[in-house]
């Protein structure tokens, strides 16, 4: 019985060894669209005719208590159960200060950074799973009470992996910031319990990333460009049940310009036990590309753990 | 022996046409420059945005040698400014992309006449659609071939509206001097290109007698100056004075005679009312020997003098 006791540690040891080399998803608590746009944290931007609001987040951090506070608790929560959390306000600052740092680095003979328009959209936060949060103060005669919505979305899937809703005890108190730590408090374990069982889920059947395979207008290819008989966009679908675990991904979109392969179960680590993301495995479908009989020039760039895209026909 | 002398002359207006792209000129006298424009009509553009068009079109005009002065701003390259697509990302923060297709145009500002005309897709990202227009603009090359081309099928047409409209530039100047509007005459004149062999040449041989009447004009108007001083202050402070008007007179103009009589008049006046000795030093030379840069020195002058917001016709360009 002990032995059987002590195997079973060991190997729930082993696991939680493994995970741990595993490429961590970057988890941020970013507040919701509704929240920002409800508390007038947002800009307005004329569409080419359509009237758009964007969320202004460092107008929220910069003037709402509130909800820094309410991120505060739920970042003490989280690094207690053992996933830290990166701060959106934090790196929202950085991601200013490193724009003006490339915008006057200058080499010795004059130089800049050399800075592409698809560099510069990249230049945002970015997080693997996004924590969506909404909450709102309500009355209830002399009692208030919050209203708290936590989401947690996977940003390459846009699956909701986790997620905390409903409403805090009523209370005679007036002092928001209570009445939201206690709301966090009550919601927060089925949250967790549930980003637990996705970690778990990534473990066993391998993490999901999203692949896009796209061309530029100055190739003269296209995915259905045939060899040895077969169209290219097949052959790229059999490539990818070659190498995902079991086989495991959909073709979301298909046409002979573009393919769009997600749910693509990609193994957390290569033959050599080294820790991969989508980057290192959509790097083995560009080393295939380039190969005989393909021999097609090809850009791979990428968006955090999960994103990958391949553009044909140049660099 | 004889075919390949023959042959070298052939050559050599040939070379003598690509001479103002390959040898640098200090001024604008006999060149062909285009004056950057960036009219109002381009829809939502920022302000900002539009003062980095402007800069990236007088570089694209610098760097095709083309690069002017206030001295020559009949032709412009202006441009339009077309979004073919903007896109505002959901991200922290929201990023706004900008697709753009930058038509630029080369032509005549005054008459509204377009001569060439050529397109870039640029695209440009920023934290606000002032950085992204910014960002975008910036990404124009000067170096781009279509843009090259484009710079010379203007040029091209720029040296066809001097040829044929040579004679009534000729005409024209010859008209304003008539009327004693010499300054403007030579800005009309020193306009035309030294590429233009024949208008220039034309030119050349007007400027320098509207520039003796110029001359003799002023002669006049500064001796009457310096008779007016002397006349209300007869001492050695009133000479003093009226010499200072007298010497800016050119020594070859026609009344200098008359300045020289005066000159004797001051000078002896002075020594009867304050018993002192004035001396006027006569200059030997002309004050500035090579008369074409004289007048055109004019001309820039009065360019100079005109006002700054020059508003060109492009009406009908895009």
């Amino acid at each position: 019985m002990k032995r059987k006791i002590l195997l079973v540690i060991t190997i729930i040891l082993l696991h939680t060894q493994v995970f741990s080399q595993a490429k961590k998803p970057r988890i941020m608590i970013v507040p919701s669209d509704a929240w920002c746009i409800t508390k007038g944290y947002y800009s307005s931007f004329d569409d080419q005719g359509t009237k758009k609001q964007i969320p202004d987040y460092k107008k929220a951090f910069q003037n709402d208590l509130d909800l820094k506070l309410v991120i505060s608790k739920i970042n003490g929560i989280m690094a207690e159960k053992g996933f830290p959390l990166i701060s959106l306000e934090q790196t929202l600052k950085s991601l200013e200060s490193n724009s003006a740092e490339d915008a006057i680095l200058t080499s010795k003979t004059g130089g800049g950074i050399t800075e592409s328009p698809i560099d510069k959209l990249r230049k945002t936060a970015k997080a693997d799973i996004i924590m969506d949060l909404s909450y709102r103060v309500n009355e209830s005669g002399p009692k208030k009470y919050v209203s708290f919505i936590l989401a947690g979305l996977d940003a390459y899937s846009n699956k909701e992996i986790a997620t905390a809703t409903g409403n805090g005890a009523p209370s005679f108190s007036v002092d928001v910031p209570i009445l939201l730590e206690e709301a966090v408090l009550n919601h927060m374990d089925n949250f967790s319990n549930s980003l637990q069982k996705h970690f778990d889920d990534l473990f066993e059947n391998g993490r999901e990333i999203s692949i896009y395979v796209k061309k530029f207008d100055t190739w003269s290819g296209d995915l259905e460009k045939e060899y040895n008989g077969e169209e290219l966009g097949t052959l790229i679908e059999n490539w990818m049940k070659a190498n995902t675990v079991k086989g495991r991904f959909s073709t979301a979109d298909a046409t002979e310009n573009q393919m769009h392969f997600d749910q693509v179960r990609i193994p957390l680590y290569d033959a050599s036990g080294n820790a991969i993301d989508a980057r290192a495995f959509t790097r083995n479908l560009q080393k295939f590309l380039s190969a005989a009989p393909f021999s097609i020039v090809n850009k791979l760039m990428t968006k955090g753990l999960g994103q990958a895209v391949i553009v044909l026909g140049e660099k | 022996m004889k075919k390949l002398l023959f042959f070298l002359v052939a050559l050599s207006p040939v070379f003598g046409a690509s001479a103002q792209n390959s040898q640098g000129k200090v001024d604008d006298f006999g060149r062909i420059t285009l004056a950057a424009y960036v009219p109002e009509q381009i829809d939502d553009m920022p302000v900002s945005a539009r003062s980095i068009l402007s800069n990236k079109l007088s570089q694209i005009v610098t760097e095709s040698g083309l690069g002017g002065s206030a001295m020559n701003e009949r032709f412009i390259i202006t441009a339009n400014v077309s979004v073919m697509s903007k896109n505002i990302t959901p991200t922290a923060p929201a990023m706004h992309a900008l697709s753009l297709d930058i038509t630029l145009y080369i032509g005549d500002g005054i008459d509204g006449t377009k001569f060439s005309s050529t397109s870039v897709s640029v695209k440009g990202v920023g934290e606000n659609e002032t950085k992204a227009y910014i960002s975008a603009i910036k990404g124009i090359s000067a170096n781009n071939n279509a843009i090259k081309t484009f710079i010379e099928s203007g040029k091209a047409k720029i040296l066809k509206y001097y040829n044929t409209k040579c004679d009534f530039i000729i005409s024209d100047a010859q008209s304003l001097a008539s009327q004693g509007r010499y300054e403007e005459a030579f800005y009309k004149l020193s306009g035309i290109p030294e590429i233009s062999k024949d208008c220039y040449n034309k030119a050349r041989s007007i400027i320098i007698p509207i520039y003796k009447k110029h001359r003799d004009k002023i002669c006049q108007t500064r001796l009457m100056e310096a008779k007016t001083i002397w006349a209300a202050s007869q001492n050695y402070d009133g000479a003093v004075a009226a010499g200072d008007i007298l010497s800016q007179i050119d020594p070859t103009a026609a009344c200098y005679g008359e300045v020289k009589k005066f000159v004797a008049e001051i000078a002896k006046g002075v020594k009867e009312k304050d018993n002192k000795e004035w001396q006027f030093i006569f200059k030997q030379q002309q004050l500035d020997s090579d008369v074409l840069k004289s007048a055109y020195s004019l001309g820039m002058a009065y360019a100079n003098r005109q006002p700054q917001a020059v508003v060109y016709n492009v009406k009908g360009w895009w």
